[in-house]
């Protein structure tokens, strides 16, 4: 019986090819529940070592398919059993975010099918590319193998002016305390009396509390949401946007991004990388290059992450030049959705600075009543002007 | 407790346990390891630590987290009236600072908060730790020891270690995202909505009396519903809820003005309802043509509304 070695191997191969992060006690428990639930039955065993290996949603979808290419290979050892049994289609097993956005609605309804056909055999290119690099997200992959990838060039992030971005998020971020956590931390002159010290204190004082150490409530930094039109119209002025974006990521924990033209898609985990100045974002799909359809795009960020992202202490920023091939009416409701639901929404159009802008273009006409402000995005002056002119009322 | 066990006592207690589910329950009771659910709301998380502890006949001990939660109302607290008055009783008995301080600080001063109390039981409880995603990072800190080790170290007493081992369900809606650490010491589980034939098993697992063509509407229609993008879409809780005000109006099939008179029950964001109405083509044929159970319809005369009519009144 080989099952140790081969179910070691399995772990080495999700940490390998799939990005999981599961180590040695994943083995070891993974060992134990095979035991537990027995090898006979593969359904029963891919659940039991699911709610293993698996951490978050999005490992599981991609769990099945992992699970069925590695015990169908003629290394594993349940094999036998599991070639003859395992009729379950691959289909079921489709990538994580297809399916994800399938069921949410996210993605427009296109080419779906192709895709996930395409992603079938991504791993395996990826191996044979020479690529496999644990860190690398699925999403990644599935952009990169699939079938619109190197249609419009992805934007790169420039180096230059870089410091004056990255002095300008700073600025920004240390500023906007508008968040007010619930948590309390000691400090002298602090609203309330921190009792635990106070009487541990009084001790030494016959019991009097003499010395009163005082806590306060921790403030911490805004949350900041950047959502960057990356459509063809807008693409060759996305740079310095791109820009900051990274700098507040870099700066912040509490800072996503996203760029959409067609479709959504978020790259927060990208523009965390340190070294990204001067190289090229991994290929963006549908989210950038494309038409422009803001109205569909900001609903889709409000369903799909603003549970998670929005609230009254979050601060989103929409860089566009409202240019809306979509519905109008659905960018009207998407940006009453998104002002409800969070601290303040400002405008940055890279039109915005010169002397003869005035915000007529259909989208900018209907978005105007639910802004905080509307800003020029033209280049690193802007951005630090916004910083300052924020920081001043924040 | 082996699999179709765990299956067959949940469904006892009217909760229907997906093959999945009743895995990774048998293994966080085997392994002795947290269990962390994660899904969308109300799809029934927070009933399966209720009916576990049902079904081990044992105490259930839940943490409701919410932001600013802290060790002091998560772990544990000292009864600062108690030690302020034993200080104020021993002044004059002399004894060292530190021995009054060992004295003051030790089991009997402590108030133990849920996860203490967890730990410190004779028969191992059920530990729902409830919505941990409301809670700030700092605080999943304070859990990990807990729920690695099942010890809880208190600076001026020392580790209190699990007599017996709780059995943990953490569950998360999502709304941020968890440590890796936390994921790292938990089982982990994603519990979806349930697909047709799961809701019909639900409906009658807790409806026994429900009309079983009435369930059938019910399960296709609430298929329907979660296909499409609201913002809020609807859970178990609120079929049950529908299905539950269904009756009460004695109704026994979903027609156009039964469904607007209970579309409270399944959306409660107007904009969902607003959807849901421009998607009248796809649902109608979901719904019975002729208005159901016309003899028995109430109007909306009385002044005890619909359903109440069979209120007693002495």
């Amino acid at each position: 019986m080989h099952l140790t070695g081969s179910i070691a191997d399995f772990t080495t191969e999700l940490r390998a090819q799939y990005g999981f992060g599961s180590g040695h006690a994943a083995t070891r428990d993974a060992l134990r529940a095979a035991d537990i639930v027995g090898i006979t039955d593969p359904t029963r065993l891919r659940s039991a070592l699911r709610a293993i290996y698996c951490a978050t949603p999005e490992e599981v979808a991609q769990f099945d398919r992992a699970f069925d290419a590695f015990f169908r290979n003629p290394h594993g050892v349940v094999q036998a059993d599991l070639r003859s049994r395992n009729t379950r289609p691959d289909k079921r097993a489709a990538p994580p975010d297809a399916e994800a956005a399938q069921q949410s609605g996210t993605r427009p309804a296109q080419d779906d099918t192709e895709d996930e056909a395409e992603d079938e055999h991504a791993p395996r290119r990826l191996r044979e590319a020479g690529l496999n690099d644990a860190a690398m997200a699925w999403q990644t992959l599935r952009a990169r193998y699939s079938r619109g990838a190197g249609r419009t060039p992805a934007p790169r992030i420039d180096p230059r002016g870089i410091d004056i971005m990255l002095a300008a998020a700073t600025r920004l971020i240390a500023s906007l305390r508008i968040a007010r956590s619930r948590r309390r931390r000691v400090q002298r002159g602090g609203d309330r009396i921190d009792l635990r010290r106070t009487l541990r204190a009084s001790v030494e004082t016959a019991g009097e509390p003499i010395v009163l150490h005082r806590s306060t409530r921790v403030r911490r930094s805004a949350r900041f949401v950047v959502l960057i039109d990356g459509s063809r119209s807008m693409a060759e002025h996305a740079a310095p946007m791109l820009q900051f974006a990274y700098a507040l990521c870099r700066r912040s924990r509490r800072a996503n991004a996203f760029v959409f033209s067609t479709g959504l898609r978020e790259i927060t985990a990208t523009l965390r990388e340190k070294n990204l100045p001067g190289r090229t974002l991994p290929d963006l799909g549908n989210a950038w290059g494309g038409g422009t359809r803001i109205g569909e795009n900001l609903q889709a960020f409000v369903r799909e992450h603003g549970p998670r992202l929005l609230s009254p202490e979050t601060l989103v920023f929409v860089f566009s030049d409202g240019l809306d091939v979509g519905d109008l009416d659905r960018l009207d409701r998407a940006l009453r959705e998104l002002r409800r639901r969070s601290a303040g929404i400002v405008w940055l159009n890279p039109h915005a600075g010169s002397p003869n802008f005035a915000p007529t273009a259909g989208g900018m006409r209907v978005a105007l009543p639910y802004l905080t402000a509307l800003r020029p995005a033209r280049d690193e002056q802007d951005f630090a002007e916004l910083a300052r002119t924020l920081a001043g009322t924040g | 407790m082996t699999l179709d066990d765990i299956g067959a006592r949940f469904a006892r207690c009217g909760y229907v346990v997906s093959d999945d589910f009743a895995t990774g329950l048998e293994l966080m009771l085997a392994l002795e390891k947290p269990l962390l659910l994660e899904g969308p709301a109300g799809v029934g998380k927070t009933e399966s630590a209720k009916v576990l502890a049902q079904v081990l006949d044992t105490r259930l001990i839940r943490l409701q987290c919410y932001e600013g939660l802290d060790a002091a109302s998560a772990l544990y607290e000292w009864n600062y009236p108690k030690q302020l008055l034993r200080i104020r009783l021993t002044e004059h008995d002399g004894g060292s600072t530190e021995a009054r301080e060992t004295e003051i600080f030790s089991e009997p001063f402590l108030l133990k908060r849920p996860l203490l109390e967890a730990i410190t039981q004779d028969r191992a409880p059920v530990l729902l730790i409830d919505e941990v995603d409301r809670a700030d990072e700092a605080f999943e800190a304070f859990l990990l020891e807990l729920l690695g080790e099942f010890q809880v170290t208190i600076p001026e007493l020392g580790t209190i270690r699990a007599r017996e081992r709780p059995a943990v369900i953490v569950t998360s809606n999502r709304t941020r995202e968890l440590s890796d650490a936390l994921r790292r010491r938990c089982l982990y589980l994603w519990l979806d909505y349930p697909t047709r034939e799961q809701e019909l098993a639900i409906l009658h697992a807790r409806l026994p009396g429900l009309d079983a063509r009435l369930a059938e509407q019910i399960a296709a229609f609430m298929e329907f519903l979660r296909s499409q993008p609201f913002q809020k879409v609807p859970g178990v809780a609120e079929s049950l809820d529908w299905a539950l005000a269904l009756i009460r109006l004695h109704r026994d099939a979903i027609d156009e003005r039964t469904l607007e008179q209970t579309s409270a029950c399944i959306l409660k964001v107007r904009e969902d309802w607003e959807l849901l109405r421009s998607q009248r083509a796809r649902y109608a044929p979901l719904l019975s043509d002729a208005p159901a159970a016309t003899d028995a319809a109430p109007e909306l005369t009385s002044d005890y509304g619909i359903g109440t009519v069979r209120a007693h009144r002495g």
